[in-house]
């Protein structure tokens, strides 16, 4: 039963190509054979948590310490 | 994903020393950055994005270019702060488990902290692209969540194009046969003849 398994699930993600690859990470719907990869994509793409979003007062403050050098102001 | 198109505006400002530009601009790409990094480095991709962006905010008066060139340049960086790190985790004897291995990028699972702070199915898909072999979970990461073009994954990897769409195509084969992946495909939509394939429980 294995072998089958592995020849069904063979045949369904065997299309994709070149072209099919650059549809599916551009945000193309999955087809029928790649629903879990969909699921897969649109979960690594999620909106951003707010622990992920946290660190923007730091990242902020660092941008501003950066301008107030002086290579920064003479330009 | 914000549109490039939507980052023009802030990334003129933030070049010109305009922190609400800085702040959109690090509000639109931190989450791809960080996620791409957890990929490349595990849990030190924290220290390596705020690295990433202390350069970033010391070069970024010298750049020049538009969004897309400023996203593929933010990724080169993040990517050699990442390769510096795993170089470094690589000198430490002490830690064994640093160790990097030659067909691994260096992830290491997520803590339960972090998976429960990052969303557990944003961590379990990153896991599983991580397990991928190391062209392909980086050509995903950057094609499919830094939303990188053929032409800027080419430039931040430094490859030839149609190396980056075949190690992609690759890596999206592998994913769509992880068994992983298959099961979180499964539920609702196999057909009967295949519904023995579901995992137990669902």
């Amino acid at each position: 039963m294995e072998m089958w398994r592995a020849l069904w699930y063979a045949m369904r993600t065997r299309w994709i190509g070149r072209n099919e690859a650059d549809r599916l990470v551009g945000g193309g719907l999955p087809g029928p054979g790649q629903r879990g990869l969909g699921v897969l994509l649109d979960a690594a793409n999620a909106p951003p948590a707010a622990a992920e979003l946290a660190a923007e007062p730091a990242a902020v403050a660092a941008f501003r310490r950066a301008q107030s050098r002086p290579a920064a102001r003479a330009r | 994903m914000e549109d490039d198109d939507d980052l023009a505006a802030p990334l003129f400002a933030a070049i010109a020393g305009d922190e609400g530009g800085f702040a959109v601009l690090w509000r639109a790409l931190h989450p791809a950055l960080i996620r791409y990094l957890r990929v490349m480095v595990g849990d030190a991709a924290e220290d390596v994005a705020s690295e990433t962006w202390l350069q970033a905010c010391r070069d970024l008066p010298r750049f020049q270019g538009g969004t897309t060139a400023f996203r593929a340049w933010l990724f080169r960086i993040a990517r050699n702060r990442a390769i510096d790190e795993r170089r470094r985790l690589g000198r430490r004897p002490e830690e064994p488990t640093a160790a990097v291995a030659e067909d691994t990028i260096g992830w290491r699972a997520p803590d339960a902290a972090s998976q429960a702070i990052e969303g557990a199915d944003t961590a379990w898909a990153l896991t599983v692209i991580a397990s991928l072999p190391p062209d392909q979970a980086e050509a995903v990461m950057l094609r499919a969540v830094a939303g990188l073009s053929v032409a800027a994954c080419a430039q931040v990897l430094g490859k030839r194009p149609g190396a980056i769409r075949v190690a992609t195509m690759r890596g999206l084969r592998r994913l769509a046969a992880d068994p992983r992946v298959r099961a979180r495909g499964s539920v609702g939509w196999l057909p009967d003849i295949v519904g023995e394939m579901r995992p137990e429980g669902v």
